[in-house]
């Protein structure tokens, strides 16, 4: 029998019973689509995460204190600040890490601030002029800081852009004072927004020199009276020596640090946190994925369902088919026919509906506006077609073997 | 042949002894004239633990060209005697040769190759797919030997039954006599060796039952085609050549009748 004959008799069969095939088409059609549907948007959260931490640039590297142990107690890891502004200096020194083109400290102070009648909680950030660059900030209006604000501990700040609509909405940020633990800063300059939304916003803080904010917001010194800094930014002359930079960096601290045994900071790079990311949604895609894959569990049961109350309506016919010549194989590749049209059109017009639900998530807007990213990428619809096609076999096979096996006689004095 | 079916009269194993004693050289015969040559073939079914002899011990011959009827009350084995003449089952003991090939020990694929190119079923309830025409009935056997010409055979076919024209019409449009008709069409699409007619007239009234009976006749007396008729009825049985008559599980007797 020719797969065309067969194909044709496949439809033949399935369209004598129109609803009753529609039905069980659309147990598969709901189970592909919801696999479709929940896994682009595990696609699509892990592409705008990764899209999102390369734009602040894969060739930066941080430093950041790590676990120490004192006396015998382990604090967390950046429990305690044990670098300092002279790290800072020895890293930027060129012959030490000879592939880093610019260090950028950095010391985070988390603080309500106050301007005319508005008021904000957001993150200060004690940085120095080399900061703006390397993170690709540019103003939008003013100036950001420089060497001699730093040096003077000058009480100056720059506004990151949703930080400056909070407190000035008319836009009119620059020449303004704010305040901040009672201390007035002057407005120099408002940075043009990075984009990004949600937890990831980028334009949420403001930056000082970071001199005045470990001096007179926040006293962070060691005994010795050196500055205490929580990041040291790094930036690498090109991707791939991100690794030697790490090498460079942490033998100059372990030396500056007098380390024998285990380091107390660590250095990440941006590729670290993409692939812990990566890990992260890739793990919620398959959770995501899984769950759906259920509800395709239960279309293919009712595909074998319907196959067995069919074998048995229609003993008698191939009862007629076996006496005229239909060899067992013949039987089997009819019925497991029609199996595979069923699960098969219920996987094309699962991605249909795939489509649509992922099209309908993106529309969804969270609290703060932002949308939900999804992705529908060729491998998922091959996963989604190629699952759908082998449920059609899976669940075909024992129905179809069943009406194969039937004895001819008995088949066909069946009422 | 003659001889041989002279020697029913006496058992089976007088025939055996004859057939034994006169070796080789009468078996190529007997294959070269008979179509069917059935040798001491017996059936046991297995019910749970008992066993029922269905057939016990039937010799048989029937030449190219003939019409024979086999007749017996019900229980005598002519279904079991019938669904191993057409290749549906397998006998117990016995060997069964049907136009020079020995069938009875062929496996299910090989003897659904035989029932299709070598076999005609005509049976009492039609047997017909529902809700699918005369025409793609007929062409069903064409379906599992990838046949030429399929539409034309068909249409032939049904032409020899005389209802070309209604070979769209769905076998449920259709009265009983033209079913009947159409699966007769569909018995001779492969142009088979045999044509086995299972109470062809079981479910038709008389005068069509005429009609169906004399497409038969035609069918035997104008294209030899051989047709074995199981029936009860000894007026349809009449139509044959020679009746054998089946009597638990045994050939009791055989007449033949002269036109």
């Amino acid at each position: 029998m020719n797969p065309l004959e067969a194909l044709k008799m496949a439809l033949r069969a399935l369209t004598a019973n129109k609803l009753r095939s529609a039905l069980t088409v659309l147990g598969i059609v709901i189970g592909v689509g919801a696999v479709i549907g929940l896994m682009s948007i595990g696609r699509g959260i892990e592409s705008a995460i990764t899209s999102q931490i390369k734009s602040i640039g894969s060739d930066l590297v941080f430093v950041r204190p790590g676990a120490v142990s004192q006396q015998g107690v382990r604090t967390a890891q950046g429990g305690a600040v044990t670098l300092t502004l002279e790290d800072a200096r020895a890293i930027a020194d060129p012959n030490r890490v000879t592939v880093a083109t610019g260090v950028a400290p950095q010391t985070n102070f988390p603080s309500p601030v106050v301007a005319g009648g508005q008021n904000a909680f957001t993150q200060i950030v004690g940085v120095t002029p080399e900061y703006f660059d390397m993170l690709s900030y540019t103003p939008a209006d003013g100036e950001t800081l420089s060497q001699q604000h730093v040096d003077a501990r000058s009480r100056v700040a720059v506004l990151g852009s949703s930080v400056a609509e909070i407190l000035f909405p008319n836009g009119d940020a620059v020449g303004q004072t704010i305040s901040m633990r009672q201390m007035r800063f002057r407005v120099i300059g408002v940075l043009s927004s990075k984009g990004g939304g949600g937890p990831g916003n980028m334009d949420d803080f403001i930056a000082v020199p970071l001199t005045t904010l470990s001096s007179q917001l926040q006293m962070l010194r060691t005994a010795r009276g050196e500055i205490r800094v929580q990041i040291i930014n790094v930036k690498v002359d090109s991707s791939e020596n991100i690794d030697i930079a790490k090498e460079q960096i942490a033998a100059v601290l372990r030396e500056r640090h007098n380390i024998i045994g285990e380091d107390d900071f660590t250095i990440t790079s941006l590729n670290d946190l993409i692939a812990a990311f990566t890990q992260v949604t890739q793990i919620m895609s398959i959770f995501l994925g899984s769950i759906a894959g259920i509800s395709l569990l239960v279309g293919g049961i009712g595909i074998m369902n319907i196959m067995l109350v069919s074998v048995t309506e229609r003993i008698r016919e191939i009862g007629i088919r076996k006496a005229v010549g239909a060899k067992r194989r013949d039987i089997l590749a009819q019925f497991l026919f029609e199996s595979m049209v069923l699960s098969l059109s219920g996987g094309v017009l699962g991605i249909a509906l795939g489509w649509l639900m992922s099209k309908g998530f993106s529309s969804f807007r969270g609290p703060t506006g932002q949308t939900t990213p999804v992705m529908i990428t060729p491998d998922i619809i091959i996963l989604a077609v190629s699952v759908a096609a082998g449920i059609g076999l899976f669940f075909g096979i024992y129905p179809a073997s069943r009406a194969a096996k039937l004895d001819p006689i008995q088949a066909l004095r069946y009422e | 042949m003659a001889a041989a079916s002279a020697e029913e009269a006496e058992g089976a194993a007088s025939v055996r002894a004859v057939d034994e004693a006169v070796g080789e050289t009468s078996d190529l015969k007997a294959i070269a004239t008979a179509v069917i040559e059935v040798d001491d073939v017996t059936k046991v079914y297995r019910m749970g633990s008992v066993e029922v002899s269905a057939l016990r011990g039937v010799t048989l011959s029937v030449d190219r060209g003939e019409m024979v009827a086999i007749m017996g009350p019900s229980g005598s084995g002519k279904s079991t005697l019938m669904n191993i003449l057409g290749c549906l089952d397998r006998p117990t003991n016995g060997v069964y040769w049907l136009d020079g090939v020995e069938v009875s020990k062929l496996g299910d694929d090989q003897l659904a190759e035989i029932r299709n190119k070598k076999i005609g079923f005509v049976f009492q309830s039609f047997n017909l797919l529902p809700r699918t025409t005369a025409l793609a009935n007929v062409e069903l056997p064409l379906l599992y030997s990838n046949g030429k010409d399929k539409r034309k055979r068909s249409l032939e076919a049904l032409a020899r039954v005389g209802l070309a024209q209604r070979s769209r019409h769905h076998t449920n449009e259709l009265s009983g006599g033209e079913q009947q008709r159409v699966a007769i069409a569909r018995s001779l699409i492969n142009n088979p060796s045999i044509i086995i007619a299972d109470e062809p007239t079981g479910n038709l009234d008389s005068r069509t039952s005429e009609e169906i009976m004399a497409i038969f006749d035609e069918l035997n007396r104008e294209e030899s085609i051989t047709i074995i008729l199981v029936t009860h009825e000894n007026d349809i049985a009449r139509h044959a050549g020679r009746i054998v008559h089946l009597r638990d599980g045994v050939i009791e007797s055989e007449e033949v009748l002269t036109p």
